[in-house]
């Protein structure tokens, strides 16, 4: 029992902040623009298939197949806001919202051409050898895991809360028109919310391919866990992001544990149905009305 | 204005009906290939079409089937059952062509059967799952070893080395639902229990809690019917939790990117599959073997890279088909009469004899076990 138990704790923590890589990153770029960025497991997929080619078949060094990485995802990112700020003058914020849905299977066919559609994977950074705690296994790898989404979400979190760029950030995302008033560069506060999330995503990226291997078509399943995770929240919240990403992972890990795996998605998706009846904003509540701002979604 | 557009439409339908009977004026025969070319199974795909090529421009050479060349209509069926059934369908009714190799997935294999049964063009699947020729039809055969021969086999295996009891993980999609109900089905013919019997989905991303739970059970054995990436990941966990058993997977798994994905973990794990990749280890009397050298070979040398098992589909249904066009043409019933009086046929995936009752044409004698070590399949003796 204490077996089940830790292991369902560690599990959690693994399998929750992966999720939560990505839901913050869907949070983030909502929050900032109003769209929902379902390419957004792509940044993971990007980041993961660049370091498995240049560190696990290449043979590079580890440190500079991340940076090539992290420029890579920065790259996409900014592509991304230049396409759907630059299509959301002319269409709707659902128009944009498929928009990103097409360019998360574009970057899927594109990236089996430039690599090609195997399963990819490379060593994980402290060696496979696990260790036990309470009967659990625990590998190293988790811990890098968990040790770096954590590190991220938290920097994050102050820097949101504490630097002047965070704070002008804020202000965009809770009324563009008065924090264009007082000077703040709204695009330019668009962008570094894309890069960001690009960054958290390559993040993700990097430190999840060892433990669950990566293919070109891995990035949309990703987005659609970090969507409902960022929704379960509180869409437009970082902690809220967190929590439902951390609540979808325990649920599933329950589940696996006591009941069967092939029955996984039924209690996580009552869960989320649950969740938003009775809160519609989400877990922590999000910052306006019902769950996703119908008003934004409809406006021109 | 009305007038012009009908004209036009009306010149269309001529072009295009003069076009039709053009292409089938001279004596060409065109074969129908719906391959997946794109989206994650294109790798399956380009090899067959590679192989297709290959064989067709050397039958070509020496002058066809007798003096008639063969000529291949390639489709994209983007691994969806869907789109399978539209391009089949043109394949059947607009390109009326005289056969069909095809398609490669078995989730487009079972929805395409009825429009090619219906039609009546000979035809031989490139997929696994029996489905398609169970029950038996007039004209549709299949080609590489399926689920209930690879079960048999490692069953046959299990019993040799003394395992009776069997834990099994499959996952939630057409491949591992075909491999449960073989694995459920041939167990008790066999004197194996089922003491586990869990399903996953592929994109699982940790497996310890299910593999924990096989711990707690008297298995002697895991059995994983799984294809792509799952093979790597339940591997993976399977050592990290420290689950001291044989860990036995489908023949989806023997590729060298499942040996490269676990690295040092996928030493000593086995996998039941046809003979294809083991070509090194067979003895000299195998009569497949300078087959599968052959084909190795010729492949390597015009793309560069080893062959997979898809490409060896296609080449023995490739042979199959000539074949029995060179016995009795393209007139469709006779085509397939041809096919299935087809005897002995020694091709890459094994020793083909296809009968009224029996359309598959393997026996387990044409399945191998492999065990990983160093970085390599290698079959087990």
């Amino acid at each position: 029992m204490i077996t089940d138990l830790a292991q369902i704790l560690i599990t959690t923590l693994t399998v929750g902040s992966m999720y939560a890589l990505v839901a913050v990153g869907v949070s983030l770029i909502y929050s900032a623009t109003g769209v929902i960025n379902f390419a957004q497991g792509e940044f993971v997929m990007i980041s993961g298939m660049t370091v498995a080619g240049l560190y696990g078949q290449l043979g590079w060094p580890l440190a500079p197949a991340i940076g090539v990485a992290l420029v890579a995802v920065l790259l996409y990112g900014a592509l991304l806001m230049v396409l759907t700020t630059g299509l959301a003058r002319r269409t709707s914020l659902i128009g944009v919202l498929i928009i990103t849905i097409g360019a998360s299977i574009a970057t899927s066919g594109t990236a089996a051409r430039i690599w090609d559609s195997d399963t990819h994977r490379f060593a994980p950074f402290s060696g496979d050898a696990p260790f036990w705690v309470f009967g659990a296994t625990v590998t190293p790898q988790a811990l890098w895991i968990i040790g770096v989404s954590t590190v991220c979400v938290a920097g994050l979190i102050w820097f949101m809360r504490s630097t002047m760029v965070g704070k002008a950030m804020r202000a965009c995302s809770l009324d563009k028109s008065a924090a264009t008033m007082v000077g703040i560069p709204v695009q330019a506060t668009v962008m570094v919310s894309f890069l960001l999330s690009g960054l958290l995503g390559g993040v993700g990226g990097i430190v999840t391919t060892p433990l669950t291997t990566v293919d070109a078509y891995s990035g949309m399943l990703l987005a659609i866990k970090g969507f409902s995770a960022a929704m379960l929240g509180g869409m437009g919240s970082i902690v809220g992001a967190l929590l439902g990403a951390l609540l979808i992972a325990f649920i599933e890990t329950v589940t696996v544990t006591f009941g069967s795996s092939a029955l996984k998605e039924l209690p996580t998706f009552t869960a989320i149905i649950l969740v938003l009846l009775l809160l519609p904003r989400g877990i922590v509540g999000g910052r306006q009305e019902a769950g996703l701002q119908h008003e934004d979604l409809t406006k021109q | 204005m009305r007038g012009i557009r009908a004209t036009a439409v009306a010149a269309g339908l001529v072009a295009a009906c003069s076009f039709i009977t053009t292409s089938h004026a001279d004596d060409t025969i065109q074969i129908g290939a719906p391959l997946i070319l794109s989206g994650p199974g294109a790798f399956a795909g380009e090899a067959s079409k590679r192989t297709l090529d290959m064989l067709a421009e050397e039958l070509n050479k020496g002058g066809g089937i007798s003096g008639a060349p063969v000529e291949f209509v390639y489709y994209d069926t983007e691994g969806k059952p869907d789109v399978a059934v539209r391009v089949v369908n043109r394949l059947v009714k607009s390109d009326q062509v005289d056969a069909v190799l095809g398609p490669i997935a078995s989730w487009e294999a079972v929805a395409v059967k009825q429009v090619l049964e219906r039609a009546g063009v000979p035809t031989l699947m490139l997929s696994a799952t029996r489905s398609t020729v169970d029950p038996v039809s007039d004209c549709v055969f299949k080609l590489p070893a399926d689920d209930a021969i690879v079960v048999a086999r490692v069953y046959k295996y299990l019993k040799e080395n003394g395992i009776s009891k069997v834990a099994l993980i499959t996952t939630q999609d057409g491949f591992g639902d075909g491999g449960q109900r073989e694995l459920e089905n041939q167990a008790e013919a066999a004197g194996i229990e089922i003491v586990f019997d869990e399903k996953f989905s592929m994109d699982d991303t940790d497996l310890a809690p299910l593999l924990n739970k096989i711990k707690r059970t008297d298995a002697q054995a895991v059995i994983n019917w799984s294809s792509s990436r799952a093979p790597v990941i339940v591997t993976n966990t399977f050592r990290q939790v420290g689950l001291d058993l044989p860990l036995i997977h489908s023949h989806a798994a023997i590729s060298p990117a499942v040996l490269e994905g676990a690295g040092d973990n996928s030493e000593g794990m086995l996998a039941a599959g046809a003979k294809f990749e083991a070509v090194n280890d067979l003895p000299d009397s195998d009569p497949q073997k300078p087959v599968i050298k052959a084909y190795r070979d010729a492949y390597e040398a015009s793309f560069g890279e080893a062959p997979n098992q898809f490409g060896a589909g296609a080449y023995d249904a490739f042979n199959i088909l000539v074949d029995a066009l060179k016995r009795a043409g393209t007139e469709s019933e006779a085509l397939c009469d041809a096919i299935e009086q087809t005897k002995g046929h020694v091709g890459l995936g094994g020793v083909y004899s296809y009968s009224d009752s029996d359309h598959a044409g393997l026996g387990t004698d044409s399945v191998v076990i492999y065990q990983a070590g160093s970085g390599q399949w290698k079959m087990l003796q």
